[in-house]
């Protein structure tokens, strides 16, 4: 094959991918227990973060995920016995990716919980994800069983009922409002949840009872991150639009379970890359240190595969400091991250980058060539089940799932090619 | 003795920098080597080699920093290690520090995205990755100017093979300079521009030429180099048949000048045939090599480097600069050198030591030695860099640059501690007559070679003195007063330390016959050969030329301080190897990136 032709089908083929992505068009549908969403799902299957992982490699705070759900959905009376249960190999776990979804942190959802629905307009597609439940970073105690509950019980049928009116909410106009109000989308949610409260205080008023209504709007008005399962939903349709395009090398997924980080690739199919999960680096609340502190987890990483979060890190200076670094080497590492990128989704605009669009479509080419890993804001989660979050922080990429990726794109499409320019040590 | 490695892994710094570094290093208490190399297996038997590899160095892949020490004691080699990741962290502008500059690039291909209109790619990275930079290069439009020596010969011949097609030049691998639309590429002088354009396969042959042409009043409209191969039967002259039909129709070149080595018969029997029907007048310098049976319509044949000069001034007709060639020593002069020079050798002191930076100065050096009916014998060539043994009975000169001594250690253009060493070595044999020696200025090489060369001969004499010896120092200086180091002071700086500073090279080379046999000189012309005119030159778009030329430096970042310097239009792409630092993964990536 002439090499030449090669790079021109890869550079061709990425630019499809990237359309596909830019085409994509995600609004918020529904709220609706993912046992609805998926009524096929085998007995006792729980989703996870993350490439599949088992019990036994499992994480602590993916284990404390696990067994918060086991008692969320009665399927375990107690703790020991929700952890026997899963040693015993009776649990079915799924990637959420595996669904088309995205969870955050350990990302253990249950049949009974309930997601955001988000659909791409134009394909009909549909993602989703959940709150970050203080669950999702392996507690159980009453309190995160509560919080479970309620959102459950009340606020979630109550954003349901809200939402029904409005029939969908355009996720891409919210966004690009909050980037120019100081978010990056996934670790700072703080204008994007406020705007989402803006658009449906009046329904969630009018189409529910007052108690409830009262209780969700109290709700909204304290979570910050209350968009973070919207973002993240549409970042999942955006990234997903990009799979299977022969020949492309850019990034459809970016995730980990806290024991393993893997990518998957447009032109490599369903295959998850995997390396170990990275340390996170960044700062801790009082009374949790580094040696506390598990590896990087969660399905959020999905931000920065469509280039936010960390990728958008100029947008936020507010959040310099909860990762514990200064503005400028935000904006130097986010600056860093256009040289593994093919593109920009100019529908999401940066007003520090004088309105230039976010930057779109890692290239596995352009990590492996560069060097440049991926950096990712995160959440820290305890390495033990039974905690709440300890920290947070940035990570980054581990390069063997992109050296990975980049052998297992040549072994599919130039298997029978000689390296071109293949030159091996001379022996002497 | 303590032997100790420190792995910093997936880590890279630039060979110049890490050279540099560890010679800093070498200088504490306790230690006695000091080795900071990437872990590819060529750098890995160096440190192996040298008795400084451990356990955690062996495991050290081609992406990982090997810190290798060998010292008194373990603290000293503790202390050591600490001393170097103090110098890798302290390092201001490195690549993290460089990123939030803009004109400071990861990749290539972000470079060229961000100045679409380079033209020339300057790459200097490691040799097992050169290639694929090149070929990435091509791929994107840009001419390549590969300044990286240890370049597969199979790889050399695919790029211009390559290049050819796209209508690409290839200048090297192994490519020392290079002056495009007046920018500097390389080693290279400061030097006008002017009418003569230049093709060079021997980098320091092309910049005492254009040196020479510039002393005496002529300037450059290009000079391109070809890399040290070119003209061998494996690469058939590719790139400096391409760079005669630029030039041929160059309207700013008004006669071509090539420079080789000694090249292939076949090869420069080619050349010459395309040179002498290339329509412009044109000089060839083979160092020695007169093709056969050359009718030669607008061709000349200068033997010596210093011939070329006068043959290009015999071209330009009406405007021949006799009163500005200045370097020829007249006869009375080379005859008092050679007698005052003499008066001080006892006998048995009969022998010349020819210690190089330019590979073509040391080549025409032995082509003198050879002419004068001396010849001279190589080197026993070293297992490990640094230890040399000369022949005892026969003269010897040595080109350091070449790729057996330049492994580990930096060019001797830009580190003249080995040359230093050498000369004491000299001073040391009571055999050695003569040190010949060459010393070249200009961007990229030392920023004052004189001086630190005079030390060394002051060095060599006090030493000889106390053995009760004297032994001549002869050397010539390749620059121009524009150059920052300065011709005229070099030479003056070397001259007060009892160095005798001929002007040429070849006339250097004369003198220490001269005054290794105790001869006077016989009366030594000029060997040029008149010329006769050629046709006008065709018209045609120039894709290299027209300038402004607009560089991206793929590597060593005292290019691109050079190229910025001179005000030149240049990119930095702050290169480190792929992930996982495997070249066969980055010559498979250089096909689809």
């Amino acid at each position: 094959m002439d090499p030449e032709i090669t790079r021109q089908q890869v550079e061709a083929a990425n630019a499809a991918a990237l359309e596909n992505m830019l085409a994509v068009q995600p609004a918020w549908v529904d709220v609706t227990p993912l046992g609805e969403l998926f009524p096929d799902l085998p007995p006792m299957t729980l989703t996870h973060a993350g490439p599949p992982v088992t019990w036994g490699r499992m994480s602590g705070a993916q284990r404390g995920g696990v067994i918060a759900a086991l008692l969320y959905e009665g399927w375990a009376k107690d703790p020991a016995a929700a952890s026997q249960l899963a040693e015993d190999g009776l649990i079915n776990l799924v990637p959420n990716h595996d669904l088309g979804g995205v969870g955050p942190m350990a990302g253990v959802l249950s049949p009974s919980m309930h997601v955001f629905v988000v659909q791409d307009r134009v394909s009909g597609r549909r993602a989703y994800s959940s709150i970050e439940y203080d669950s999702l970073f392996g507690c159980w105690d009453e309190h995160a069983m509560d919080e479970l509950w309620q959102w459950n019980a009340c606020f979630y049928p109550a954003l349901r009922r809200a939402l029904g009116p409005l029939a969908e909410v355009d996720l891409i106009q919210l966004m690009a409002q909050a980037l120019m109000m100081g978010d990056e989308l996934h670790s700072r949610q703080t204008a994007s949840s406020v705007l989402l409260l803006r658009a449906l205080a009046s329904s969630i008023t009018s189409e529910n009872p007052q108690p409830a209504a009262i209780a969700t709007l109290n709700q909204l008005a304290g979570n910050e991150l209350t968009f973070l399962p919207l973002a993240m939903a549409a970042a999942k349709l955006i990234a997903s639009a990009a799979d299977g395009v022969p020949l492309s090398t850019i990034v459809t997924a970016m995730s980990r379970n806290g024991t393993e980080f893997g990518i998957r690739t447009s032109g490599t199919g369903s295959a998850w890359f995997t390396a170990p999960a990275p340390k996170v680096e960044g700062v801790y609340f009082p009374g949790y240190r580094e040696e506390d502190a598990g590896l990087d987890m969660g399905d959020s990483a999905i931000t920065e595969t469509v280039g936010l979060g960390a990728f958008a890190m100029a947008a936020a200076p507010g959040i310099a400091g909860l990762v514990g670094k200064s503005h400028g080497e935000l904006v130097a590492s986010s600056a860093e991250m256009s040289q593994i990128t093919a593109g920009r989704n100019p529908a999401l605009a940066v007003p520090q980058w004088d309105m230039s669009g976010v930057l779109l479509g890692v290239d596995v080419r352009r990590v492996v060539q560069t060097g440049v890993l991926p950096i990712i804001d995160t959440a820290t989660a305890h390495r033990d089940a039974g905690h709440r979050i300890i920290g947070a922080g940035v990570s980054r990429a581990p390069a063997e799932c992109f050296t990975g990726a980049l052998n297992t794109w040549f072994a599919l499409n130039l298997s029978d090619e000689p390296a071109e320019l293949d030159h091996r040590e001379r022996v002497p | 003795m303590i032997a100790s490695c420190h792995v910093r892994p997936d880590y890279y710094r630039d060979s110049v920098f890490l050279m540099r570094a560890a010679q800093e290093v070498r200088g504490a208490k306790g230690v006695l080597d000091v080795g900071m190399m990437m872990g590819t297996p060529a750098n890995k038997r160096v440190l192996r080699a040298a008795g400084l590899l451990d356990a955690a160095g062996e495991a050290a892949g081609p992406g990982d920093l090997v810190i290798a020490v060998s010292a008194e004691t373990q603290d000293f080699a503790d202390a050591a290690v600490a001393a170097a990741i103090a110098l890798l962290d302290a390092q201001v502008d490195g690549p993290a520090a460089r990123t939030a500059d803009a004109a400071h690039w990861a990749s290539l291909e972000g470079a060229v995205e961000a100045e679409p209109k380079a033209n020339v790619a300057l790459i200097s990275v490691p040799g097992d990755y050169a290639a694929a930079e090149a070929r990435r290069a091509l791929s994107r439009g840009l001419n390549v100017f590969l300044f990286s020596d240890n370049v597969a010969l199979d790889a050399e011949i695919r790029l211009k093979t390559i290049g050819r097609a796209y209508g690409k030049l290839v200048m090297g691998p192994d490519c020392g300079t290079a002056i495009i639309d007046g920018v500097p590429l390389g080693f290279a002088n400061a030097v006008p521009r002017g009418t003569i354009g230049v093709i060079g396969a021997s980098g320091t042959g092309m910049q005492v030429v254009t040196c020479l042409l510039a002393r005496s009043g002529m300037g450059i409209s290009q000079a391109i180099g070809t890399g040290s191969r070119d003209l061998t039967s494996d690469v058939g002259g590719a790139s400096t048949l391409q760079a005669l039909d630029l030039l041929a129709r160059d309207p700013a070149t008004e006669a071509v000048v090539v420079v080789s080595k000694v090249p292939s018969p076949s090869v420069a029997d080619t050349v010459v045939a395309r040179l002498a029907e290339c329509g412009k007048p044109a000089v060839a310098n083979f160092l020695g090599y007169t093709p056969a049976g050359i009718a030669a319509g607008g061709l000349t044949f200068a033997r010596m480097l210093e011939d070329v000069v006068p043959a290009v001034a015999h071209l330009s007709g009406s405007n021949w600069p006799a009163g500005r060639l200045d370097y020829w020593w007249p006869y009375e002069d080379v005859a008092r050198a050679a007698q005052s020079e003499c008066e001080h050798l006892a006998p048995g002191q009969d022998l010349i030591r020819g210690l190089y930076s330019g590979g073509t100065l040391c080549q025409e050096a032995a082509l003198v030695l050879s002419d004068h009916g001396t010849p001279s014998s190589d080197a026993t060539i070293p297992e490990v860099a640094g230890t040399i043994t000369f022949p005892g009975d026969a003269h010897c000169v040595i080109d350091l640059g070449a790729d057996e001594f330049t492994v580990g250690r930096p060019h001797p253009m830009i580190d003249l501690s080995l040359r230093s060493r050498l000369m004491l070595e000299c001073a040391a044999d009571p055999r050695v007559a003569v040190v010949l020696f060459d010393v070249v200025l200009g961007f990229g090489a030392h920023p004052d070679p004189a001086t630190e060369l005079a030390l060394a001969v002051k060095a060599a004499r006090a030493s000889a003195a106390d053995a009760g010896r004297e032994l001549s120092f002869i050397a010539s200086v390749c620059g121009t007063d524009a150059d920052v180091q300065g011709l005229h002071r070099s030479e003056t700086v070397l001259r007060d330390a009892g160095v005798v500073v001929l002007p040429t090279n070849a006339q250097a080379a004369r003198l220490a016959c001269l005054v290794a046999e105790r001869k006077l000189p016989a009366d030594d012309v000029c060997s040029a050969v008149p010329w006769k005119p050629g046709g006008p030159p065709p018209a045609v778009s120039r894709p290299l030329f027209g300038g402004p030329c607009r560089v991206v430096n793929v590597g060593l970042p005292g290019f691109f301080d050079t190229l910025r310097a001179v005000g030149a239009p240049a990119t930095q792409v702050d290169w480190r190897p792929p992930l996982g630092g495997d070249p066969e993964l980055a010559n498979r990536l250089a096909a689809i990136l």
